[in-house]
């Protein structure tokens, strides 16, 4: 009786948790590039798929909020097991809030004047590479519980408000140029909102994570407007 | 370790160590902290932690076995071990309920008289009044007002230990102490004690052994994790239950071991 194993089926369960995190961040990862890929690339067909795909994103949300609760119900989880699943249940709301960003994106992308090719800064490009790598540092540190990550992803979102608020101010600054068009350089203001958010969100996550581990709530960075 | 921040404490246990000197294990090492008045505080952890031990110590039953005690128990600032206490006095002030109820037998209301009588209380009104008061603060009264003449032992199991707890608030203690009180008892009869504990800290100490680690997290205001004689960690019962300080506690709580 001493070898007996015991909590087999949390342990399972929450392993299947964290796959479903990390099966979900991964979708919401590819939304977010091919957003501002169908975006630049005025790819009508592929900004559609991202705008349906969103409804999957949706679904998957709840599929997982289920499973947090009948963990809670089946299982009564405590202290660290209790967190990883409060956790759980508060990181897939940020991932479906950031998969509606890439849908929002997407829908610039059919909105706006058709056009073979958007004149798109490369400040768009730099910021979405940046908030998917934290949106995937974020999750890694969900995975392998390790706030020092977390905290680090944090400190990457100064960064990129940063780059969001030069790009804000130079695109704000062309609609003088009478030779631009309002409505693309609105566009292009919209996009880098929206991945903007998703770095807020991101770092949402890590504050999560931060909780998970230490069982503290904390504000990881108090949003600045200006 | 925790300060009771702003609650008055009932029982201040200080550095307590207890040997069973029959066999010469040490049952508790360097017992320290604080019960505070009118909360529940549960002493909860594997079999063999010293719970019960720690229990029987606070009101002296061990007295009746072969131990010695190092440390001391202060019970409203006065030490129990003193000389000039008397521990039949003591046991009065700190009653204990244990898991098997056992009904005396009697009638339930003679039950509930028979401490009184014994310590030469014989006015009727008085027995009456402590028959329907304690019943009722034991959750116990609705059910068996009619028939306060029947035979204990025909009480249902939840009941029987709900005259028991009854029985031991007759004699009007200050602290109350349960040992596994629910651990024979189905779902039902189990949250009527629980409900009425909750009723009753309002009015007493309550420390209980409780009978599962789920029972522990829904009742304790305070929680103290024993381990093999030892105090691993005192906390506030949501703060224990959410974010354990200590890794043994975490272990235990989630199922890892015991």
């Amino acid at each position: 009786m001493d070898n007996i194993q015991t909590r087999v089926t949390l342990d399972d369960s929450l392993n299947a948790l964290t796959d479903d995190l990390v099966r979900l961040s991964s979708k919401i990862d590819t939304a977010i590039e091919q957003s501002v890929q169908a975006y630049s690339n005025c790819d009508i067909e592929l900004a559609q798929q991202i705008i349906s795909e969103d409804t999957i994103i949706n679904e998957k949300r709840f599929e997982i909020e289920e499973r947090c609760l009948q963990i809670m119900v089946t299982q009564q989880p405590v202290a660290g097991d209790m967190r990883m699943i409060v956790t759980g249940m508060n990181i897939v709301t940020e991932l479906e809030r950031m998969g509606d960003h890439a849908a929002g994106i997407a829908r610039l992308a059919v909105r706006v004047e058709e056009v073979p090719k958007r004149d798109v800064p490369g400040g768009i490009f730099q910021i979405s590479t940046q908030c998917r790598d934290m949106l995937r540092r974020s999750v890694e540190a969900f995975i392998q519980r390790d706030a020092s990550k977390a905290y680090a992803v944090a400190a990457n979102d100064d960064n990129l408000d940063t780059q969001y608020r030069l790009l804000f101010h130079k695109t704000v600054a062309e609609t003088r140029d009478a030779s631009k068009s309002t409505d693309h350089l609105l566009s292009v203001l919209f996009v880098a909102h929206n991945l903007e958010r998703i770095g807020d969100r991101a770092t949402n996550i890590a504050e999560r994570v931060i909780f998970m581990t230490s069982g503290k709530l904390t504000e990881l960075n108090v949003y600045d407007p200006e | 370790m925790v300060n009771i921040a702003k609650t008055e404490t009932k029982i201040s246990i200080d550095h307590l160590y207890v040997r069973y000197e029959d066999d010469g294990t040490e049952s508790l090492r360097d017992i320290h902290f604080d019960i505070p008045i009118h909360a529940i505080t549960a002493l909860f952890g594997p079999a063999g932690g010293g719970k019960s031990t720690l229990l029987r110590t606070l009101n002296r039953l061990n007295d009746m076995v072969d131990v010695s005690t190092r440390g001391s128990v202060l019970l409203d600032g006065v030490d129990i071990f003193s000389s000039n206490i008397d521990v039949v006095t003591l046991r009065r002030r700190v009653g204990i309920v244990f898991a098997q109820p056992i009904p005396l037998p009697f009638s339930i209301s003679r039950n509930i008289r028979y401490g009184l009588e014994l310590a030469g209380e014989n006015r009727r009104s008085r027995l009456d009044d402590a028959v329907e008061r304690s019943l009722r603060a034991a959750a116990l009264w609705d059910e068996v007002k009619d028939r306060l003449g029947d035979p204990a032992i025909a009480l249902s199991g939840g009941q029987q230990q709900r005259l028991c707890i009854a029985r031991v608030l007759a004699l009007e203690p200050e602290v109350l102490m349960l040992d596994e009180p629910t651990s024979g008892l189905d779902p039902i009869s189990t949250a009527k004690v629980e409900a009425s504990l909750q009723l009753l800290k309002q009015d007493y100490t309550v420390i209980i052994a409780p009978s599962s680690i789920q029972q522990t997290a829904r009742i304790a205001d305070w929680a103290a994790f024993m381990l093999q004689g030892e105090l691993v960690e005192w906390n506030r019962g949501e703060d224990l239950f959410s974010a354990p300080r200590n890794k043994k506690t975490e272990d235990y709580i989630t199922g890892r071991f015991g």
